[in-house]
């Protein structure tokens, strides 16, 4: 999926300047904009960090929750910049890193119980074996892998989006590829589809 | 492109739900609830300054065993907005001691002094203590006292993650260096706005020598 604007979620979503108004809430000036932003790009959010947590929506769709909190406490300043749709990129990034780190403890507990996750939207279309490979990988390199094949950003995107130098990228990219390709290579030795299955 | 490659750039395509009002009234309603938390916050943690100023005060007074109370420091207002800016920061030449290292100084100003728990930047001729924060740049670690998430608007400081609040009389910024959540406060009086405040930090080394302090 392309990043910018021309990306084909984006085209679909036919945006709305309509603002909402939240029942006994003032209007702010900015929550308008925020509205539009987040009816435009939102799927494009939710698509990135269903492919950062290798498939887990609900997992995902806290993210993206989290990530637009953080947009709109931070939406002057990132609007000023012209850097809106970079700084939502960054937060996500940052809050699926993130959640990797701060929760790997707690996630790895015996449960009798399967979890409960959100169906896919179309569970026929999902590439399930690229998914359980993707969940193999280190947070960052997933990251990077991520953001310049699935959402086709440059490279100073990724690096803007992940905080780190070109070079990082591209060695993250291509050492994740690798991995990528030796796990689709032997499919019995997949992880499971588990995206919290990694212990990177 | 290689078999992977586009496997990868087909999960780019799959589908997702429209946006509907519902969702879109949702993040709002959450962006602004946490707005109003986090105002709700900063007053509070404003009061606290405002007290612990009081305190350090005092001390100050009471540590000092000079005959004649001790003059308050002098009240400078902060300057508009439209005044702001007019402070350039320049590279810090002078000495440095081991606990807390700069790059930058706001032109003019002077390093006062530096303990293992704070560095002290301000204007030549301050003779305040070390202890008081008045109308200066602060750098500390976080008390180990305070356990919480930092909070204020999330800002990055190079390419640390870092919140920037207002704390009432004051711009605070704490960020994580990697091993230290570190703690810049600029008075307001200086002038000094977010963005040169966050450069400032930016220029912040914390050496081994530093030290958190409690409460």
């Amino acid at each position: 999926m392309a990043a910018g604007p021309a990306d084909p979620v984006s085209r679909s979503c036919n945006p709305r300047r309509v603002a909402i108004r939240v029942r006994g809430v003032r209007q702010r000036p900015q929550d308008a904009e925020f509205e539009e932003f987040v009816r435009r790009r939102r799927p494009y959010l939710v698509t990135t960090a269903r492919a950062l947590t290798a498939g887990d929506h609900h997992l995902a769709e806290d993210l993206v929750q989290g990530s637009l909190v953080r947009l709109y406490l931070a939406w002057g300043r990132a609007r000023k910049r012209g850097e809106v749709e970079a700084y939502a990129r960054r937060t996500l990034v940052n809050a699926f890193i993130d959640h990797r780190r701060r929760s790997f403890v707690a996630r790895e507990k015996v449960t009798s119980e399967v979890p409960e996750q959100a169906a896919p939207a179309a569970e026929e279309e999902v590439d399930a074996e690229l998914l359980a490979a993707l969940a193999g990988l280190p947070p960052r390199m997933r990251a990077a892998v991520v953001l310049r094949h699935v959402n086709d950003l440059s490279v100073e995107e990724t690096a803007d989006a992940l905080g780190c130098s070109t070079g990082n990228v591209k060695s993250q990219t291509a050492r994740g590829l690798a991995k990528l390709r030796e796990a689709l290579l032997q499919p019995a030795s997949l992880p499971s589809a588990s995206p919290e299955g990694d212990h990177s | 492109m290689s078999n992977v490659e586009d496997r990868l750039h087909r999960l780019g395509d799959q589908p997702v739900p429209t946006v509907s009002d519902d969702v879109v009234r949702g993040d709002l309603r959450r962006s602004r609830s946490e707005l109003t938390r986090r105002r709700v916050r900063m007053g509070a943690a404003g009061l606290s300054i405002a007290a612990v100023a009081a305190i350090g005060t005092t001390a100050v007074v009471a540590d000092d065993t000079q005959p004649t109370p001790v003059a308050p420091a002098p009240h400078i207002a902060a300057p508009p907005d439209q005044e702001r800016n007019k402070i350039e920061l320049v590279a810090y030449e002078g000495e440095q001691k081991q606990g807390f290292l700069i790059e930058k100084v706001p032109e003019g100003f002077v390093l006062q002094g530096v303990t293992p728990f704070n560095l002290n930047v301000t204007r030549p001729g301050d003779d305040s203590h070390i202890d008081d924060f008045r109308n200066k740049i602060v750098v500390m670690l976080e008390s180990r006292s305070v356990t919480g998430a930092p909070h204020g608007d999330p800002v990055e400081v190079g390419d640390l993650d870092g919140w920037l609040r207002d704390s009432g009389g004051a711009t605070t910024l704490t960020y994580i260096d990697g091993e230290h959540r570190v703690v810049v406060q600029a008075w307001d009086s200086l002038g000094l706005t977010s963005d040169q405040v966050i450069e400032f930090a930016e220029g912040v080394t914390v050496t081994d020598e530093a030290q958190a302090g409690i409460g």
